[in-house]
């Protein structure tokens, strides 16, 4: 007779409902405990049941796990950081990751991170020659780092319009802003890149005469759709002048009273100073108006180690990120500052402050984005 | 809903009768309360075989229920201290009470289980995993296990 762990291991069931309750991190491990294991936890279903679970447990919010950090001034600009956000997953507290480029032939920037998966975009460092037929052009990937590469989809940016003055090969690398839309509990899963991008004119022929024209570079809007495999442009009214990399404008106050300006869990939030207080404001569910959520004063701070030395007259941090968490939840809200090459996490609960990891350079990390793990994946394998 | 004072009887695979307060068993067990609400169970003659039970797990599931079923008012600190008292039993002795719990659609002590069994495994590698779990055919070929050996040196 099977003994009773036998019965609960081979319980395709019994065994399901315990793995559904382990980490993204370890599932995947999980897999090379036996061919079962590995069965269950590779069928389609299994990821989403995890994800579902997740979801369900968060009020389908849940808060991220790590922060990924790429570091535009780091040779290795392929290479992002995961920073682990809490305390009880601290192994090392700092994890590469590497989105495989098949060599050194292109330089590669996070875009966004949304709920696990992540869009870059990828610049190819030299001109695609002839002979290589396998280097692409200008494109953006989306991956989740937590699964294999393999996964990764490809996207090519949109073409333009031969006709138009802009010409056809449109879009500015390095002047765009692109975002990915990802909705993990729909199904079939599918998602949405949304792309801001800068044109410049182009001189052009019209007929027979030649004519020149001189424009202005301007905004367009694209969207793509995996249902439909396509782009598609967006018409808005953009006003003239509008630039992609420009930050944030709040009633005339002074661009560097914006100490932050992000999205978490599914709320927008800004945060204003221009002393060591800091105002958080959270957008509204429904968009109607800002609130201020948290006046944060950074004078109430201990990191259980020796005294902190800032001038007070001034605010030595950077805000990286802001966290956002629900009273209920076991951990608190956290703001993610950044001062003399580390990187630290701030409880706006106990005032605590917290090292979470070193970068060794002074320079603010430059693209920061919240990261949720997740099984599910986008691409096909 | 029964009234608080009756009785239903519980029969494990020893033979063995357990008699139980049958608003206890109802409010835990969704089993027993369709039992109850479609009225197959005859109070006056019936007692619930539960044959992959035994008379020592029986027991610890009634114990739970009731306990449960009476301080579910207490603070939150406490419950948990008495669910990991409960829980203190070797290994053979919390699958038992899995597959019983699983039998007799106990949600939340299901629930309690597997949060334990998981504990029991969370951040430990695979040998450990498996040696925990008493898993000796993994089912792979010898090569498959080398190549995963190979490549993933920090799971093992």
């Amino acid at each position: 007779m099977d003994s009773p762990c036998d019965c609960v291991i081979g319980d395709r069931d019994l065994l399901t409902e315990i793995l559904l309750r382990l980490p993204v991190k370890q599932v995947i491990q999980c897999k090379c405990v036996c061919k079962k294991w590995s069965s269950l936890i590779s069928n389609t279903k299994f990821p989403y049941s995890h994800t579902c679970r997740l979801y369900h447990k968060y009020n389908n919010n849940p808060p991220p796990t790590a922060l990924l950090v790429q570091n535009f001034a780091d040779t290795k600009a392929q290479r992002a950081s995961i920073v682990p956000l809490h305390a009880n997953d601290n192994n090392d507290n700092k994890m590469f990751f590497h989105l495989d480029l098949d060599g050194c032939n292109y330089r590669s920037s996070i875009m966004h991170s949304c709920n696990g998966l992540l869009l870059w975009n990828v610049i190819p460092t030299s001109q695609p020659g002839p002979t290589s037929e396998d280097s692409r052009a200008c494109h953006f990937r989306i991956h989740n780092p937590a699964m294999s590469d393999d996964q990764c989809v490809y996207l090519d940016y949109p073409v333009g319009d031969v006709d138009s003055p802009y010409g056809d090969d449109i879009f500015e690398p390095f002047e765009l802003k692109a975002y990915l839309v990802f909705e993990p509990l729909k199904q079939p899963l599918s998602y949405k890149v949304i792309l801001f991008g800068q044109m410049d004119p182009s001189v052009r022929y019209y007929g027979r005469r030649v004519e020149f024209k001189v424009l202005n570079p301007r905004i367009e809007i694209r969207l793509y759709s995996s249902e439909t495999c396509g782009w598609s442009e967006v018409i808005c009214n953009l006003p003239d002048g509008l630039r992609v990399t420009e930050g944030v404008y709040c009633n005339a106050v002074d661009d560097s009273c914006v100490k932050y300006f992000g999205e978490c869990r599914g709320r927008l939030h800004l945060i204003l100073s221009d002393t060591l207080e800091f105002d958080i404001w959270e957008l509204e569910e429904d968009y109607s108006s800002w609130v201020a959520r948290y006046r944060v004063n950074l004078n109430r701070m201990h990191d259980g180690e020796s005294a902190l030395w800032w001038n007070v007259s001034s605010n030595p941090f950077s805000v990286l990120s802001f966290v956002h968490r629900q009273e209920e939840e076991e951990e608190n809200s956290k703001l993610v500052l950044f001062k003399n090459g580390k990187i630290m996490s701030y409880s706006l609960e106990d005032y605590g402050l917290r090292v979470l990891c070193k970068v060794y350079r002074d320079e603010v990390p430059r693209s920061i984005h919240q990261y949720f793990e997740t099984l599910l994946c986008v691409g096909n394998s | 809903m029964g009234s608080p004072l009756k009785k239903i009887m519980l029969c494990s695979s020893e033979k063995e009768i357990f008699s139980v307060e049958e608003q206890v068993m109802v409010q835990h067990s969704v089993i027993i309360n369709n039992m109850i609400e479609d009225g197959s169970y005859n109070y006056e003659e019936s007692k619930i075989p539960l044959d992959c039970v035994d008379s020592k797990t029986l027991k610890k599931v009634i114990d739970y229920c009731t306990y449960h079923t009476h301080h579910h008012n207490d603070n939150q600190e406490d419950l948990e201290a008495w669910d990991a008292q409960f829980l203190n039993v070797d290994s053979n002795g919390l699958y038992d009470l899995l597959m019983a719990a699983n039998y007799l659609e106990i949600r939340n002590l299901l629930d309690l289980i597997y949060r334990t069994i998981k504990n029991m495994i969370k951040g430990k590698k695979i040998d450990e995993i498996r040696r925990i779990l008493n898993i000796k055919d993994h089912g792979f070929t010898p090569e498959e296990e080398e190549q995963n050996r190979k490549e993933y040196p920090h799971f093992y």
